[in-house]
């Protein structure tokens, strides 16, 4: 039992790893398309969006185009900025003595992210359908989820962030009594 | 805390050192440190019994009560 536990706690440390990874690559693959576009000529941008694999968020507008931009960026950075919160679990857990300060703290910071994320990605997803409306073409679409998703999971990281809590004062109890 | 432990006063009396008491009592030494400074929140009645026959005293005599001024 014990070490099927501790089998299933190191592939996921490993597949947390690689989703991090990813993340990191996307979100600075998405900051330099974005940088390229900004100050370099649209030949060399092109050039950038095509190698990076991305396609460009086709509004003329250069307001609209920073916004949604820096909208994106900041979804994915907080992503992975989320994915290296999972990771500092796994890596800090201890299942001798599982409730400590250090891991409550992260996943208070988990479920504050998670929500972050819900909310930037709903308030992009409604300023997308608004493009739309007033007949600019783009493809943000392929950078966004819905946010109801990550709403749902921030409430739910926040239950359990609170029975977390609980534990922890139970288990510092137990730790003191004699 | 409105409940004292007078651990280090019994142990003066039976002339007991804190590693002596330990061994006899069969707890670690850091687990009666908390004891003795007061940091625990509960006892266990199988440890206060060890302790009362090892001291040969009362649980009265190792636990006060003084109520918490306002």
């Amino acid at each position: 039992m014990k070490t099927r536990t501790t089998l299933i706690l190191n592939a996921m440390k490993i597949i947390s790893w690689v989703v991090f990874i990813a993340l990191c690559v996307k979100t600075s693959t998405l900051l330099i398309v974005y940088v390229t576009g900004e100050f370099a000529d649209s030949v060399a941008y092109a050039e950038a969006a095509d190698t990076m694999n991305t396609s460009r968020i086709l509004i003329q507008n250069p307001v609209y185009f920073t916004a949604t931009s820096i909208g994106v960026i900041l979804i994915y950075a907080l992503k992975t900025f989320m994915m290296y919160q999972v990771l500092q679990i796994f890596l800090k857990i201890n299942l001798e003595n599982p409730f400590n300060h250090t891991l409550a703290t992260i996943i208070s910071r988990l479920s504050g992210i998670t929500l972050a994320i819900g909310l930037l990605t709903m308030v992009l997803v409604r300023f997308s359908t608004w493009l739309n409306l007033r007949g600019e073409s783009h493809n943000l679409r392929i950078f966004l989820d819905k946010g109801d998703e990550f709403i749902f999971f921030a409430g739910i990281i926040f239950i359990i962030s609170l029975i977390f809590k609980r534990g922890m004062e139970l288990q510092t109890e137990s730790e003191l009594t004699i | 805390m409105p409940i004292i432990v007078n651990l280090d006063v019994m142990m003066a009396k039976r002339k007991m050192s804190l590693n002596e008491l330990s061994d006899k009592v069969g707890l670690s030494l850091s687990n009666l440190s908390i004891l003795k400074t007061g940091k625990a929140k509960a006892v266990r009645f199988s440890t206060l019994e060890a302790i009362c026959e090892v001291l040969d005293c009362q649980p009265s005599d190792i636990l006060e009560y003084v109520k918490e001024s306002l």
